[in-house]
């Protein structure tokens, strides 16, 4: 958006007079976009303005915003643990999400290109879990996951007797896992819808130049499919980070952050700030942090984009 | 042979991968000491009796009604100011046109959890928590940026020749749009109607902290709070998550492809 293109009502014309003029065309074309900008800066975009000055004040959430300068960031910086530890968790968390679905939704593509006339069936079924309620999913994992009546009863049953006593939530060092691993269920099906989508705007005559070079299909999948797909992988790979920072449900419903801190992620941290300690104003300088991390990436990753990756 | 390798791969994923929801449906069949037992088995007998007792207590009927009218208000409302918005960023001379799109794009890159603690404490004194009002305000202005751009970038591959066509036979462009321009988007309609009925059918955060009477819950809160009163009744759980659960599928397998394909094609766009 240079600012040549914003074109305001007052403006110099080609010839360099000073224009001012309201066209009764061009305000009646303007009243399309407004009701689609009211309601989103009214709910979103003011809101999310008022953030940037919450951030500066100590709040409770119902009295007077006082201002206390940098203190939160300063404390956020320096002395909360607490959220230095979550951040690392949504670290494992992005890391998570940067290998298995991705690696698992372009494997079930490529197969299910390859599924001729049963590949909608497939790619439906596949993509099911997407539209599961998190909160159904994440609840009924739960059980599950319980020690008593979970899977691990099976295990027991069929004599897997070093996977019965494994504490999927119980255990700090796998809940992670175990919550992510819920996420992973529901999210590698829209990968891999994406992947397929991809997939089919490959030109084939590319394939075809490979195979006449020699190319195995391995060299085909290096060489032609990776660097054809690499936009879709770079928009994934957006969406992956971003949401990794951004992630709640499947955390806040199952374990609330435990046990004892082990999944506590920047989400489920904010809103304990926010919703049980009544730390408003410090909550909004973590959301101010976060969002502008999540702002910083997005706008990266436009700029890699344009920068050629569309090859 | 390698066609028949490829298939039993998917086929035995596919399994694994309906694994949960295939339990979840035996398992609201069985009663609570069957589960209790062994959770992975089929039911002695079919038994539909956890149904009305999870309807009842979940505070279903209530719970549907609210979330309906939500998630329809929503949609009704993101399809109408989204509709109109299109068509202004697309075939008219809009004022700030650039400004606009600049200003939904960033819309999309900001995360809702952004606002979810300064909306909170405007709406709380303008009675708009515990309010259906209040949650397809929120649902229609969080979901709208993304499948904005869907629209427009439809709207850009309809012909303008057609539109001026009507325009020149003395339509308004109000009625241009209605009549000529939006029976050609309907696939696109359809496809974010879609995308905003079911996100908002799932929306747990929002919901959760804007809906805390019980009287007000969506399908989605009301089995959060029937799971944290009856957390070892099981059979009437997996009956309470099949409920949650059937209006969704049921739309998901009616009109998969339209809601795949749009997601498809929004997605490798970015």
């Amino acid at each position: 958006m240079g600012g040549r293109s914003i074109r305001s009502p007052i403006s110099l014309d080609t010839k360099g007079n000073l224009r001012m003029k309201l066209n009764k065309r061009r305000l009646k074309a303007t009243a399309f976009v407004v009701p689609a900008f009211l309601l989103h800066a009214a709910i979103v975009g003011i809101p999310a303005l008022s953030l940037v000055f919450y951030a500066f004040t100590e709040w409770n959430g119902i009295g007077t915003p006082k201002f206390n300068g940098v203190e939160n960031f300063r404390y956020m910086i320096i002395e909360d643990s607490d959220f230095h530890a979550a951040l690392g968790n949504n670290l494992i968390y992005m890391a998570i999400f940067l290998t298995a679905p991705l690696v698992v939704g372009l494997l079930m593509a490529l197969l299910t290109m390859r599924a001729g006339r049963f590949q909608m069936l497939y790619r439906a079924l596949f993509f099911l879990p997407f539209v599961v309620s998190p909160v159904v999913a994440g609840r009924i994992f739960m059980i599950y996951y319980d020690p008593f009546v979970g899977i691990t009863q099976f295990f027991k049953s069929v004599g897997w007797d070093s996977l019965a006593d494994i504490m999927f939530i119980g255990n700090r060092s796998i809940a992670l896992f175990s919550v992510a691993f819920v996420d992973y269920w529901h999210w590698w099906g829209f990968v891999m819808v994406i992947f397929l989508a991809g997939l089919h705007q490959v030109d084939r005559g590319l394939y075809e130049a490979a195979m006449l070079d020699g190319a195995n299909s391995f060299q085909r999948f290096a060489h032609v499919t990776i660097p054809q797909l690499r936009p879709t992988i770079v928009t994934l790979a957006m969406i992956t980070v971003i949401g990794s920072f951004l992630t709640f449900d499947y955390i806040y419903v199952m374990t609330q952050g435990g046990p004892a801190g082990a999944t506590e992620i920047a989400s489920t941290w904010i809103y304990k700030q926010a919703f049980t300690l009544f730390n408003a104003g410090y909550a909004s300088s973590l959301s101010f942090a976060v969002c502008l991390a999540c702002v910083l990436v997005y706008i990266g990753f436009r700029q890699i984009q344009k920068r050629g990756w569309d090859v | 042979m390698r066609k028949i390798a490829i298939h039993v791969t998917l086929v035995i994923v596919l399994m694994l991968h309906m694994v949960p929801l295939v339990t979840i449906f035996v398992n609201s069949l069985r009663s609570n000491s069957e589960i209790s037992k062994a959770l992975l088995a089929l039911p002695q007998f079919f038994d539909l009796s956890n149904y009305p007792v999870a309807w009842v207590d979940g505070n279903y009927l209530v719970a549907f009604a609210n979330t309906f009218i939500i998630d329809f208000g929503a949609v009704a409302i993101v399809v109408i100011v989204e509709v109109l918005a299109a068509y202004g960023l697309t075939k008219l001379d809009v004022y700030g046109k650039q400004a606009f799109i600049g200003y939904f794009v960033v819309g999309i890159s900001v995360p809702a959890f952004a606002i979810l603690v300064p909306l909170y404490f405007v709406f709380e004194p303008l009675g708009l928590t515990n309010s259906k009002l209040g949650m397809i305000l929120i649902y229609a202005a969080i979901f709208m940026p993304f499948t904005l751009l869907f629209m427009r970038s439809y709207f850009v591959g309809i012909p303008r020749e057609l539109e001026e066509a009507a325009l020149i036979d003395g339509c308004s462009e109000l009625q241009v749009l209605r009549r000529i321009t939006l029976p050609l988007a309907m696939p696109m309609v359809t496809t974010v109607a879609l995308i905003v009925f079911v996100n908002s059918y799932n929306e747990f955060l929002f919901a959760n902290v804007f809906l805390q009477d019980p009287d007000e819950a969506t399908v989605a809160l009301a089995f959060y709070s029937f799971v944290g009163k009856y957390s070892l009744d099981y059979g009437t759980i997996f009956a309470a998550a099949i409920m949650t659960l059937v209006p969704i599928v049921l739309l998901y397998f009616i009109l998969q492809r339209r809601f795949i394909e749009g997601l498809a094609a929004g997605g490798l766009k970015g």
